[in-house]
C-alpha cells in the first residue's frame, strides 16, 4: 500500500452539553490512500460527521478535539497554528458540507463564490478567476455555466446547489475532498446523477474522497474501502467488496438485513432492536452489546478493539474472534 | 367489482395562485383505494404527492375534482357528517411531534382526537390510549408521562401511529413517515405498519420518495409526475414490468445494492421542471429518451399495460403482456 494521505490516529472528539461532556468520537483511526474513496458509514450519533469535521478542526462551537493527530504530508493538522491550517483548508482537503443552504451565501452570486474560493488559494487575477469559475461550473455538469455563474443561490434547485458547493470545494484542487452525504437531500434522479458525477471528477482528478453517509446504497456505488462506524468508533473496516460480500461484524449485518431492498418484497426486515445510544451515556463493555442478536455476558464486560481479521479488514467483536458468528448468507 | 372501493380520487385537480403565474401541483389525478388495500403514491418533488394526500383528507379545497369515501362524496360533507369522516380517516407525518407543544405529554397527544370523538370518561379515554400504544409496542407504564423530547426518533414515530389509531380509523395516509428514521429504526416503523395492516385490516395510502419502501409495505403503487400520474399497477407488476419511461429511470435510479453493479444502470438527465410552468403534452418528454415528435404536443391517454396496470405513454405496450 502506498503512503497515505492522511492517517488520522486515535481521534477523540467531545461535545460539551448541558448534561456534560459526551465523547462522541472515541479512538477513531484510519488511513486513506491518494486517490481513494474511503466511506465514513454510520447512524445518526455514530460520530461519522463529528470524526470527519475534526480533521479540519471546523466543529461547532461545542465540540472540542480531545486527543489524537491527523497527519497530512507528515505534519500533524490537530498541532498546527492558524497559518498552516488556511494552508492546508480548502487547497489541500476540502469540505464538501451537507446542507447548500447553509454552506452558500444567499447575496453574492454562485460564480463569484466559486470564483472566491479559486483565489483564497491560488492568488490569480479576478478575471482569471471568474474564467475559471466558469469552466469549474461546466466541470460539475451545469448547463450554461456562463449564464449560471450569475445566479443567487435561491434561483437554483437542490440538485443545482450541490453541483455549485462541489464547484467550491475543486476550486483550489484539493487532494482530499470530505463529503458530507452529499446526495442525501436530493431526489432520487438527481441522486443518480451527483453519484455519477463524484465518480468521473474522481477518475479525472485522482482526487480522494472521505465518503461520509448514512446509506449503504451510495458506499456500493462510490467506496473503495468502508469504515462502519457505531456510538464513537469504528467497529469494522473492510474493502467494499468484501464488506458486501461478507461482514463480519454483528452491526453490520444487521444494518444489512434492515435495509428494505428494491427487488425483494414484503419479506418482514430484521429490525435492530432498541435505539442507538445517547454519546452521553454509551452502555458498557462493547457498545452494541444491548441490541445484539450474538451477545454473551462478557460483552457486557469487554470492550472489544479494532483487530485485524483477514487481509485488508479489522473487525471490533470478540464473537467474531471466537468463531461464534455463522458465515453470512447473503439475503438476495 | 362489486363493492364501491373505500376511497375513490376522480380528476382531482389543485392549482396554487402564486402572484400571477399558477403552481401545478396536481393537475388531474383519479385512483381508487379498496378495502383493505395499500395504494403508494412515490415521486420526487414537485409531483403532487403531499398535496394529493392532503385533499383526499379535506385538509385541502380541491381547484377542481371529486373525491369520494365509501361512496359520499367528500368535498361536499358539512356538520356532523364531515366530523364523522374525519373520524375515519386519518394521517400519519413523517415527524409526529415536531408541529406539536413539547409540552404536551403523550398521553396528552394521543388523546387529542378522542376529545372529540372518545368516550366522555377520563378514565374511558386514558384506556384507549394506553391500548393504543401497547398496539404500537411502547409500555404504557414507560412512557404516558413522558414528554416528545425525552423520546427517541423511533418512539416519536411509534406515538405518532397510536395517536392516528386511537380514533379506530378504516384509512390513514402516511406522508413519509420513516423519511427521517435511521435505518435500524425505520425497518422497525416498516415491519410494525406491516403488522397492522395484516392484523387490523386498514386501508393506506402511503406517500414516498423511496421505491424500496414502497415495495416493502404497496399493494398497488402509483407513480407521480409534475402532478399526473405516469403509471399505476399492482407493486408486482410495476416492479418486474416498468413501462413508462419515467418509472424505469427511477427504478434504475435506485443505488446499486452490491458494488459490482455500480454505474451499471444509465442514469436519467435534466432536472425536474417546475410545476410552475410544466412542459406541454407528456410533462415528462423533456427528459424522456424516448420522446417522440408528438410527446411535445398531444397528451397520452392510459394504456392498459398488464392486467389492472395501466401507463400514460405512447410507447406500444409490451407484446403478449396484456391480458383479453
Amino acid at each position: 500500500m502506498p503512503d497515505p494521505l492522511l492517517s488520522v490516529r486515535d481521534l477523540r472528539t467531545s461535545f460539551i452539553t448541558g448534561a456534560g461532556a459526551a465523547r462522541v468520537v472515541d479512538g477513531v483511526s484510519f488511513d486513506i490512500a491518494p486517490g481513494e474513496v474511503l466511506a465514513l458509514v454510520g447512524e445518526s450519533g455514530s460520530g461519522k460527521t463529528a470524526a470527519a469535521s475534526s480533521i479540519l478542526r471546523l466543529l461547532p462551537r461545542a465540540g472540542r478535539i480531545e486527543g489524537g493527530e491527523a497527519f497530512y504530508g507528515g505534519r500533524d493538522i490537530l498541532a498546527m497554528g492558524p497559518r498552516e491550517l488556511r494552508r492546508i483548508r480548502g487547497k489541500e482537503i476540502a469540505m464538501m458540507l451537507q446542507d447548500p443552504n447553509a454552506a452558500l451565501d444567499p447575496v453574492i452570486s454562485v460564480g463569484e463564490q466559486v470564483a472566491e474560493a479559486a483565489r483564497a488559494h491560488g492568488g490569480m487575477s479576478r478575471r482569471r478567476a471568474k474564467a475559471l469559475a466558469v469552466e469549474l461550473l461546466e466541470s460539475v455538469g451545469i448547463p450554461l455555466p456562463r449564464e449560471r455563474a450569475k445566479a443567487y443561490p435561491h434561483q437554483l434547485s437542490g440538485g443545482m446547489k450541490q453541483r455549485v458547493l462541489l464547484a467550491v470545494a475543486l476550486a483550489a484542487g484539493p487532494r482530499l475532498l470530505i463529503a458530507d452525504e452529499p446526495t442525501t437531500a436530493l431526489d432520487a434522479t438527481i441522486e443518480a446523477q451527483v453519484i455519477a458525477l463524484l465518480r468521473s471528477i474522481r477518475a479525472r482528478t485522482g482526487m480522494a474522497i472521505l465518503l461520509i453517509t448514512h446509506d449503504l446504497g451510495v458506499v456500493a456505488e462510490l467506496a473503495d474501502r468502508v469504515a462502519v462506524m457505531y456510538a464513537g468508533r469504528i467497529v469494522e473496516e473492510a474493502p467494499v467488496g468484501d464488506l458486501f460480500d461478507d461482514p463480519l461484524h454483528p452491526y453490520t449485518r444487521a444494518l444489512f438485513e434492515s435495509i428494505p431492498r428494491v427487488h425483494v418484497p414484503g419479506e418482514s426486515l430484521r429490525a435492530i432492536p432498541g435505539d442507538v445510544p445517547d454519546p452521553a451515556a454509551y452502555p458498557r463493555g462493547c457498545r452494541f452489546h444491548p441490541r445484539c442478536s450474538f451477545a454473551i455476558p462478557e460483552c457486557q464486560d469487554r470492550d472489544p478493539r479494532l483487530v485485524p481479521a483477514g487481509t485488508g479488514r479489522g473487525c471490533a467483536c470478540i464473537r467474531v474472534g471466537e468463531g461464534a458468528i455463522p458465515p453470512w448468507r447473503a439475503v438476495s | 367489482m362489486t363493492e364501491p372501493p373505500l376511497v375513490e380520487a376522480r380528476g382531482l385537480v389543485k392549482h396554487f395562485p402564486l402572484g400571477r403565474s399558477v403552481l401545478r401541483a396536481v393537475d388531474g389525478v383519479s385512483f381508487t383505494i379498496a378495502r383493505g388495500e395499500t395504494l403508494c403514491l412515490v415521486g420526487e418533488s414537485g409531483s403532487g404527492k403531499s398535496t394529493l394526500g392532503r385533499m383526499i383528507l379535506r385538509l385541502l379545497e380541491p381547484t377542481a375534482g371529486d373525491a369520494f369515501f365509501e361512496g359520499e362524496p367528500i368535498f361536499a360533507l358539512s356538520g356532523r357528517r364531515l366530523r364523522d369522516l374525519r373520524r375515519h380517516m386519518t394521517m400519519i407525518f413523517q415527524d409526529p411531534l415536531g408541529s406539536l407543544s413539547p409540552r404536551w405529554l403523550v398521553e396528552d397527544i394521543v388523546s387529542e382526537g378522542l376529545i372529540n370523538f372518545g368516550p366522555r370518561r377520563r378514565s374511558a379515554r386514558r384506556a384507549l390510549v394506553e391500548e393504543a400504544l401497547e398496539r404500537v409496542g411502547l409500555d404504557p407504564r414507560l412512557h404516558l408521562r413522558r414528554y416528545p423530547n425525552e423520546l427517541s426518533g423511533g418512539q416519536r414515530q411509534r406515538v405518532g401511529i397510536a395517536r392516528a389509531l386511537v380514533l379506530e380509523p378504516r384509512f390513514i395516509v402516511c406522508d413519509e413517515p420513516v423519511s427521517s428514521l435511521d435505518v435500524s429504526i425505520q425497518a422497525q416503523i416498516l415491519n410494525l405498519l406491516a403488522k397492522l395492516k395484516r392484523e387490523e385490516g386498514h386501508s393506506y395510502l402511503f406517500i414516498s420518495h423511496d421505491l424500496s419502501v414502497v415495495r416493502h409495505l404497496g399493494d398497488r403503487v402509483a407513480v407521480l409526475y409534475l402532478g399526473r400520474i405516469a403509471e399505476i399497477g399492482p407493486a408486482s407488476s410495476v416492479y418486474a414490468s416498468p413501462h413508462h419511461p419515467y418509472t424505469k429511470a427511477l427504478l434504475e435510479s435506485v443505488p446499486a445494492s452490491h458494488p459490482s453493479e455500480r454505474g451499471r444502470a444509465p442514469h436519467l438527465g435534466g432536472e425536474i421542471p417546475s410545476p410552475v410552468d410544466p412542459p406541454s403534452g407528456c410533462r415528462f418528454h423533456t427528459r424522456c429518451p424516448f420522446a417522440m415528435e408528438r410527446c411535445r404536443i398531444e397528451e397520452p391517454p392510459p394504456v392498459e399495460v398488464g392486467p389492472g396496470h395501466q401507463s400514460w405513454c405512447f410507447l406500444p405496450p409490451p407484446e403478449g403482456k396484456v391480458t383479453p
